[in-house]
């Protein structure tokens, strides 16, 4: 292992690497350590490599390497040093020379070793991609080097502080590089197949070798200390290169997967490619929301990106196993994602989504012409513009008298919980409360709605009524949701009755009023575009469960129906809610089977009568004939006859 | 005595499926690798030639021939297995031992029989020539449907009789005649073949019933299909379609038909 060695004669400053290595022979002087310029060289071998590391790892911009893999990576270099370190000192005790070691068999051996923590990280799906790669390998090789440059402070006191600098600038750089070349390699091997995986591996490992094999050849050939040093930092221009190319193609990935099958929208999508741009995105949000939303943002575009990337490497990955554990890796994420943009908010979250779409989308544009066009908002044309020019500042106090109740109430529910105190009490001071006891109609079917209600304690059913005039329960309500929004928003008459299932309380808002809060507030109808949106979702779900169930009841399988409660909950998901509210339809699907099956019962058994009296006739007509005595008699005769020529 | 056994299929109606199953019948048996004949005694109205693949053209002597004493009843006799094969199903019968005697399907032929009726121990006589000169294990009778003479003839020499009938009560009530007069004849052995019972009934309920009532065993309670109806008696169904559930029903007729002591 020992490629360097300090000559005990030569001042530092002109130290040269020599083939007059004396390592391996000398006695390692720990005591050393306690000195004060020991002490200071094992610092300086301990803790400038791992800042190499950090520098490197600042360099990933999509954030998706891991900490404790990078931890891991450094703990298994050092690992490996240990090993090598044993391996080289037993092929000289069988006789192999120190230049031998140094210049032919060290560079295969070390770059093996440190290269077998990456041959794991690279399987995990956790993994991503080059520049998880090549950091994990960085940071094995630095590993590597901290430990081998100890051993070399710790075998020459005279020189420590010398050989500790010139070593943690020269050969740990080289050993990183290498490393990081082997890991960037493997990681790119990982999505290619068949032979050109295994080319890209042993061309990796081949280019490491060669370029650790170079540089021994270079340190034990009188070259200059600086040479060694200029070789370290082209060394690590190098992996900079590789994981900047990486992150390029990785970005191509964002913006081609970040598609709306993980919900994230094009506004979102836009931040995340801007992720370089990260404080520009956060500045204004620290600014508006605090820093611990935009905190939260950050780690919500570093986990978009992730995601995005985890969903390139999911379509590249041929192994099926890999695949559902990296798909397992992404549901993960998406998870975690929700939970992130739920504490985040709907507001913040138009914010970010608005930050980049600014002039260059077309959708405030859009949003600017059907409203104008639909002239059903009182605001007008040029209400979303507005409204986005609105958010984007802080919106001026205004102090109004408040109602602290009604305002603790309107936080609870989640057309309003997110707006700021003053935006609630003016709402506040135009709220009716309604007290509904249990079979109350709060809105009715068909009356001009000129309302909006918050179900702030009890629960609510929305029914509607078939051709029969018979109820069906089309939803339930619990405390928080909205109802009767649309009738704010166009003219049409209630689409549905709502009626008290249990003695409750709800907050009323008339139509003007709000249409008034409006002018004053445009940001409120973000607000209601949520609540609709997340009401459409739920439209959208319990489409999909009616084609679902509709599909299997033509195919004959009831099975659905058999378990599902028919009582409506309004507790747990869309779907859930979704295959309760539906249950009572195919529960009726359910009756209307079982009458078929007792008709089918019915026709399955075959009726027939046999007229036993003209069964008689008939026969007696038949057998009464001369013809039959006869015949009846010669097929005796035959019997018997057969009956003899088979004997 | 295993050797020569007649076996007569019947039914009191047309239209139940008979010369079908007749075909299929001495098909499968034919294909177990016994020497079976097949003899269409339906001379007033022919029809099972054309699941043998016989027309006008291909046809030679015919029962006719023989009745009227034009030719010997082997003449007749046409070597199916030796026809050359020309459709799907007929195909699996070649080199196999299945001989069929043919009706004459000429108008002029067959109006004769209507108008002077022919000697019934004619008839008798060639179909003992021929279980012996063929050396057959087995000889189908096609029978004409209802309960005129030359049926009780056939009726009267049989072994097995095979009586076809559909769940309704028109077959039921002639079915009924139909047994008892084979019981008078002392036929030994009879079995009764429901064939076209719509899918919507319960089958084992058909065949439970029936057996009480008529006293006799229920070989299979046979499927009505629209695939047979296709086939449109060009071929032998249950060889183009082996796995079909008629078919299948009627490789159990078929065993049972060749366990029958």
């Amino acid at each position: 292992m020992g490629k360097e060695a300090a000559t005990e004669n030569q001042p530092v400053a002109a130290l040269s690497y020599s083939q007059t290595d004396t390592w391996l022979q000398t006695t390692p002087r720990y005591g050393m350590i306690l000195s004060m310029n020991g002490l200071i060289a094992v610092i300086i071998s301990l803790l400038i490599p791992p800042g190499f590391v950090y520098l490197i790892r600042k360099l990933d911009l999509h954030g998706t390497g891991k900490f404790h893999y990078n931890v891991t990576a450094i703990l298994w270099g050092m690992i490996a040093c240990l090993v090598a370190a044993l391996l080289h000192s037993r092929l000289i005790e069988a006789g192999m020379s120190r230049g031998q070691i140094i210049r032919e068999v060290a560079p295969i051996s070390e770059e093996i070793l440190k290269a077998l923590v990456l041959f794991y990280l690279v399987r995990r799906a956790d993994f991503n991609y080059v520049v998880d790669g090549a950091i994990y390998g960085f940071g094995a090789g630095i590993g590597f080097a901290m430990i081998e440059t100890i051993s070399y402070v710790v075998s020459t006191p005279e020189f420590a502080i010398g050989l500790a600098l010139d070593r943690v600038f020269s050969a740990n750089l080289i050993h990183a590089t290498t490393s990081g070349i082997v890991g960037s390699t493997l990681a790119a091997a990982h999505f290619e197949r068949g032979s050109k995986r295994v080319l890209f591996s042993v061309l990796g490992l081949t280019i490491a070798m060669g370029l650790h094999m170079g540089f021994n050849f270079m340190v034990t050939s009188d070259t200059s200390l600086l040479l060694a040093i200029v070789a370290g930092f082209v060394g690590i221009g190098c992996i900079a290169i590789i994981i900047k190319q990486s992150l390029n193609i990785q970005r191509h990935w964002i913006s081609e997967m970040l598609g709306m099958t993980d919900r994230v929208t094009l506004g979102e999508a836009a931040v995340v490619q801007r992720i370089q741009n990260m404080d520009e995105v956060l500045a204004p949000i620290a600014r508006q929301f605090g820093p611990d939303k935009a905190s939260k943002t950050e780690a919500l575009i570093y986990l978009q990106a992730e995601i995005g990337i985890k969903r390139k490497i999911a379509k590249q990955t041929a192994d099926e196993n890999k695949r559902a554990a990296i798909e397992m890796e992404i549901q993960r994420l998406a998870a975690k994602m929700n939970t992130l943009r739920r504490e985040i908010g709907p507001y913040c979250m138009l914010f970010v989504r608005s930050v980049y779409l600014t002039r260059t989308s077309k959708l405030w544009d859009v949003l600017d012409a059907r409203v104008g066009a639909a002239d059903t908002a009182h605001a007008g044309s040029g209400l979303w513009s507005a409204l986005s020019r609105r958010i984007k500042r802080p919106n001026p106090r205004r102090q109004q008298a408040s109602n602290h109740d009604l305002v603790g109430k309107l936080k609870e529910t989640f057309l309003f919980r997110d707006l700021p105190e003053d935006a609630l009490e003016a709402i506040a001071q135009k709220i009716a409360v309604r007290k509904l006891s249990k079979g109350d109609v709060l809105m009715r079917k068909g009356e001009n709605g000129d309302s909006v209600f918050m179900l702030y304690r009890g629960s609510v059913n929305i029914v509607t009524t078939d051709s029969l005039g018979r109820e069906l329960v089309i939803n339930n309500c619990g405390p928080g949701e909205t109802i009767g929004e649309m009738a704010l928003l166009d003219e049409a008459p209630r689409s549905a009755t709502a009626i008290a299932l249990v003695n409750s309380e709800a907050l009323e808002l008339k139509q003007d009023d709000f249409h008034a809060l409006l002018n004053q507030r445009p940001d409120l109808a973000l607000g209601m575009i949520q609540g609709l949106s997340s009401r459409l979702r739920f439209s959208t779900t319990y489409i999909e469960k009616t084609v679902e169930w509709s599909q299997k009841i033509a195919d004959g399988d009831y099975s659905i129906v058999e378990d599902t409660p028919t009582i409506p909950t309004h507790s747990g998901t869309d779907e859930d809610k979704a295959i309760t509210l539906l249950s009572a339809f195919f529960q009726m699907v359910k009756r209307v089977k079982a009458r078929e099956d007792v008709l089918k019962k019915q026709v399955e058994k075959l009726t027939f009568e046999i007229d036993q009296a003209r069964r008689k006739r008939d026969f007696k007509e038949i057998t009464g004939t001369e013809f039959f005595t006869r015949i009846k008699a010669q097929a005796k005769h035959l019997r018997e006859q057969r009956m003899q020529d088979n004997d | 005595m295993n050797k020569g056994k007649i076996v007569s299929i019947h039914s009191f109606r047309g239209g139940t499926g008979k010369s079908n199953i007749t075909a299929d019948l001495a098909a499968q048996a034919a294909l177990a690798g016994k020497r079976v004949g097949v003899v269409d005694a339906d001379i007033q109205s022919p029809g099972i030639h054309a699941l043998f693949g016989l027309d006008e053209n291909k046809m030679g002597r015919t029962l006719n021939d023989f009745l009227y004493g034009k030719c010997g009843i082997r003449e007749a006799a046409c070597a199916v297995g030796e026809l050359g094969a020309d459709s799907t199903g007929r195909t699996k019968l070649a080199g196999k031992s299945l001989w069929f005697v043919p009706s004459s399907i000429r108008g002029q032929e067959i109006s004769r029989v209507l108008r002077d009726g022919y000697d019934f121990n004619k008839l008798n006589e060639g179909l003992q020539t021929i279980i012996k000169e063929l050396d057959l294990d087995f000889l189908f009778i096609d029978t004409h449907p209802g309960l005129n003479e030359e049926t009780l003839l056939c009726m009267a020499i049989s072994d097995i009789l095979i009586v076809i009938l559909r769940p309704d009560s028109q077959d039921l009530q002639g079915t009924a005649v139909t047994v008892d007069v084979a019981r008078s004849l002392d036929v030994p052995k009879l079995i009764l073949l429901v064939n076209k019972a719509l899918p919507k009934f319960d089958r084992e309920d058909i065949k439970a019933r029936f057996e009480a009532e008529f006293q006799a065993p229920v070989a299979g309670v046979m499927p009505l299909t629209f695939d047979l109806a296709e086939n449109a008696s060009r071929d032998l169904f249950s060889l183009t379609q082996p796995d079909h559930e008629w078919s299948l029903a009627l490789s159990d007729l078929a065993k049972t038909v060749m366990g029958m002591e």
